[in-house]
């Protein structure tokens, strides 16, 4: 049960230079591009009222950007930090630190997006293994179209259907936000119903947009194993429908699934990016987007590479499980 | 004989019966056509109309839409059928020059990768599963935030930066598949010199893999542009219809309840995506028999 | 006199539907099979038989579907049964091993609750402790140890895949086993085991019919055979009786062809292709190909099967007709 040395060895150095590449990207890219980010920073100290008493602020800033040492020097002690855990301070959020408002954020995109992607893959593998199983019908049809168009179209796009329908025109659903505005947070049933119904929105253009994938590949992976010997020999052992299709045909078919799924799931972190902006959800994908158009560098650098980080571990993690599952992985090449 | 004496009428005949294939497949035909529609349409609307209509002020803001202007105005009174025929044709521009720049260097780099063998193949083939893995959207995020790209060709520039990786891969694979096929070993035993054996017998079925991996390029560089430009990061200057709809968003379109600003370029990308899936569908049952009629 | 148990009359089954179906099998009758044989199906790939032996079990999927004909089991006719009641007949009363069992076994169910399944869907719920016996006596019947109950398809070899796929298919004692090609794609030594299977079935009194186009196991099992043809069946006799004096132009061939290990014999085939059966000859079906051709009467007329002998069928223009 062995993983080959050389697929470990592979993985490994894809992981790692995935990391490497992003953080050094990271750093690079604001630090390349026109404009000196000190710039930044005292047109909005200036904003805020004032350039008197900046002066020692904007040379603490020098100092954390360590902007008074040379690229490579910066570079190393940056490094330094992220090995530390510290991830500094945001500018636009000052006083709070970049692990601060990362670690607040991500539990909304986590619970958005964890439940989302599960629900809708029980949904959609659902109606695609019953979809498959009664084969050519009207029904059949009607449903595999609606999840081709739910395939087809993106995510943002059923977002803005979505917000006009319920937020303007019926006026059911909140548009935007995580919970309404002012109020405070707490473990109450009223503040965990305002969340659910801001978040009912955000989780039905997720579901939507995802569902259909789910349904299309399911029935497509039942449609075929219909066809498999042993399918022949369950029916010919006089079994009852119902077991032939779910110990049978649902039993085999949903392996390709389960991995999806877990593909699926290594990748919220990173992202419904544009359906958090779209909503102004609270989650870790409006605090990167807030971040980069605020040009607010000390927290890009945070959220992009705890993204990063998150995406590439659960892809590592499972790219060492696929062995595992397939044996034909476990003896090398693709 | 040369090669090259025989080429012309060669070609000629080559290209129809190449072309005969995609076009037989019912799938390929519909979104051809709706693609058709897509282009031309669009096209002659910006020839047969006056660029004023693009005017800050031509008209008054916010009309609905009236003979005068048959999908109204926006808020700051340019002409809205005006913007979505330029629009249109901004975000094919965007996904033709990405998904052309993405599919050639996959394509070489995937080519290359699979015939060599060893190690330039796990080299390529590590840098392309890093790009792959490396939340892309994320990154095209911050570097056209930063970039701040201003016009259409910038735009396709920078969502080309991730766009080769997936026909890399592709094309890799389909390559290392055909290299094993017999038709191969034929060709060698039959004394055929490498580059010989690359143009004639290679490059005709790679041909089809890279026009299904081109389209499918196309429709991934249109989603990324117009999910891009949703938030604003787009190409600012120049109209696509993802910036349509930043700009709309961003007015309060809904709002004011202004729906024919925000739901012609919803509806444009709406069919778009599909032209472009029917296409790559029809492709792909044109290559793999075995896919028709499912 | 045996008694008969299972009656084909007049089987036909076509493939699509529409102006040009394959015309898989026509008016297929194999008579009354007995109780306590072993029946052989033998003909070239692809002549029908398996159509043949799915049709008894109404196991065709579309677009193969069952034209006419009768089905006798028990004196009920298996073609106008109700989907429920053929259920109940399956496997209890007649049992299918497919061909490439390899295939047949569902990859990611023990062999234990492959076999315990059919059992509980025939007769209820049982105790674990009776089904662990009744199974594990009959893997022993087929020479497997008990140790193969709890094992995953993918951990046995072919012949053990075999095995257990005859195993499953006789551990409720049905009256009639269909096996379609069971010893294609095994080595020979594992094939003598699965004939010698077949011939202890046959020895307790239960039914066997044998499809393969390996005349060889034929000879070595099959009390009588049916010779099929571009789904016609051309001859049926007592196997010795066909092996030795074959009546049927086509049978006569098909045993010529038959590499001998004595004789010097050159190596004979029968020349042309086997028809297309979307639009298969007029009249006989082998007549394109056939030495002895009556010009105007085999491509005419379709032969009709003659009894020229006691329990000696032949569909040919020569004998009788």
């Amino acid at each position: 049960m062995a993983i080959p040395a050389k697929y470990l060895i592979e993985r490994l150095a894809i992981f790692a230079l995935t990391i490497l590449v992003s953080v050094t990207v990271i750093f690079l890219v604001p630090r390349l591009t026109p404009g000196d980010p000190m710039s930044v920073v005292i047109a909005r100290l200036s904003e805020m009222g004032g350039l008197r008493g900046a002066e020692p602020m904007v040379e603490e800033y020098k100092r954390m950007f360590g902007l008074d040492k040379g690229l490579l020097d910066q570079y190393v002690s940056y490094v330094r930090e992220v090995m530390r855990g510290d991830l500094g301070y945001s500018i636009v959020h000052f006083p709070a630190t970049v692990s601060d408002l990362i670690l607040q954020a991500i539990p909304w995109t986590i619970g958005l997006l964890g439940t989302t992607t599960v629900l809708s893959w029980i949904i959609g593998t659902l109606l695609g293994a019953l979809a498959g199983w009664s084969g050519e019908s009207k029904l059949q049809s009607i449903f595999s179209s609606a999840a081709l168009f739910l395939y087809i179209v993106p995510y943002y796009i059923f977002a803005v259907m979505l917000v006009f329908l319920f937020a303007y025109a019926l006026r059911l659903l909140p548009a935007s936000g995580g919970y309404t505005a002012g109020l405070v947070p707490a473990f109450t049933l009223d503040f965990a119903m305002d969340v659910v119904q801001h978040s009912i929105l955000p989780a039905s253009t997720i579901i939507l947009s995802s569902l259909g994938w789910w349904f299309l590949s399911m029935r497509s992976m039942i449609t075929t194993t219909k066809g498999e010997d042993f399918l022949l020999m369950a029916e010919a052992k006089g079994l009852p429908e119902g077991q032939i299709l779910w110990r049978y045909a649902f039993r085999n078919a949903i392996l390709p699934q389960v991995t999806g799924l877990a593909i699926s799931l290594s990748r919220i972190v990173g992202g419904a990016l544009i359906t958090e902006v779209v909503f102004a959800y609270p989650g870790i994908g409006s605090l990167t987007t807030e971040a980069i158009t605020t040009l607010d560098y000390p927290l890009i650098q945070g959220t992009v590479l705890i993204i990063v980080m998150a995406v590439a571990t659960a892809n590592f993690a499972i790219e060492m499980i696929y062995p595992l599952i397939d044996p034909r992985i476990r003896h090398g090449g693709e | 004989m040369t090669l090259k004496s025989a080429l012309p009428g060669r070609l000629a005949g080559r290209l129809t019966s190449f072309l005969r294939g995609p076009f037989s497949n019912r799938n390929f035909d519909t979104g051809f056509a709706m693609f058709a529609i897509l282009v031309v349409i669009p096209l002659l609307g910006v020839l047969l109309s006056s660029p004023d209509l693009l005017r800050v002020g031509n008209s008054s803001p916010a009309l609905p839409p009236s003979p005068d202007h048959l999908l109204g105005t926006d808020v700051l009174g340019r002409d809205i059928l005006a913007q979505l025929f330029v629009g249109t044709l901004n975000s094919l521009e965007i996904g033709l020059i990405a998904a052309a720049i993405g599919t050639a260097a996959g394509a070489i780099i995937g080519f290359v990768s699979a015939y060599y063998g060893g190690i330039v193949d796990d080299t390529l083939r590590v840098l392309t599963d890093v790009f792959l893995s490396i939340p892309s959207l994320m990154f095209l995020v911050l570097i056209s935030a930063l970039v701040r790209a201003v016009t259409v060709e910038a735009m396709a520039m920078i969502i080309a930066i991730f766009a080769w990786a997936w026909p890399a891969r592709q094309i890799r694979a389909q390559a290392l598949s055909l290299k094993e096929h017999e038709f191969v070993y034929m060709a060698r035993l039959s004394g055929m010199g490498s580059f010989e054996l690359i143009v004639r017998e290679l490059m005709p079925h790679m041909l089809q893999w890279m026009i299904a991996n081109f389209v499918n390029a196309f429709l991934s560089a249109i989603l990324t542009e117009t999910g891009l430009s949703i938030l604003g990061l787009g190409p600012q200057t120049e109209r696509t219809l993802g910036m349509m709809l930043w700009w709309a968003l961003n007015s309060a379109a809904m709002y004011r309840g202004l729906w024919w600003w925000w739901a012609p370029p919803v509806f444009v990308l709406i069919f778009s995506f599909f032209s472009l899936y029917l296409m790559h569908a029809g492709l792909e049952e044109v290559i793999n028999p075995k896919l028709r009629g499912r | 006199m045996h008694d008969g148990v299972l009656e084909v009359k007049d089987l036909t089954a076509y493939y699509g539907t529409g102006s040009n179906p394959t015309r898989a099998v026509e008016k297929a009758s194999l008579g009354i099979i007995r109780r306590g044989e072993v029946f052989g199906i033998a003909g070239e790939s692809a002549c029908g038989k398996t159509t043949l032996a799915l049709s008894i079990l109404r196991l065709l999927k579309p677009p193969g579907h069952i034209r006419g004909g009768e089905v006798r089991f028990d004196g009920t006719n298996l073609l106008e049964l109700g989907e429920e009641e053929m259920r109940l007949i399956r496997w209890k009363k007649i049992s299918y091993v497919p061909q490439s069992s390899m295939n047949a076994l569902n990859p990611v169910m023990r062999v234990r609750d492959q076999m315990s399944d059919c059992i509980e869907a025939h007769e209820g719920r049982q105790s674990n402790e009776e089904l662990d016996n009744r199974i594990g006596e009959s893997l022993r019947n087929v020479g497997l140890s008990y140790e193969v109950i709890r094992m995953y398809p993918h951990e046995l070899s072919g012949g053990m895949k075999q095995r257990v796929a005859i195993a499953m298919a006789t551990i409720l004692d049905p009256e009639v086993l269909i096996a379609d090609e069971p010893t294609t794609a095994l080595d020979v030594i594992v094939q003598r085991g699965i004939l010698q299977l077949l011939k202890e079935i046959r020895d307790r009194m239960r039914t066997v019919l044998l499809i393969t186009h390996d005349m060889a196991a034929q000879a070595e099992v099959s009390d009588r055979v049916a010779i099929m043809y571009a789904g016609r069946i051309a001859e049926i006799g007592k196997t010795e009786s066909v092996f030795k004096d074959p009546l049927h132009p086509y049978t006569q061939l098909l045993i010529q062809s038959i590499p001998q290990l004595r004789a010097r014999a050159k190596l004979a085939w029968i020349g042309g292709l086997p028809p297309d059966l979307r639009n298969p000859p007029k009249g006989c079906r082998f007549n394109p190909r056939c030495p002895r051709l009556i010009a105007g009467t085999c491509d005419v007329k379709e032969p009709r099967p003659a009894e020229v002998e006691p329990d000696r069928f032949v569909a040919c223009h020569l004998y009788g007709d």
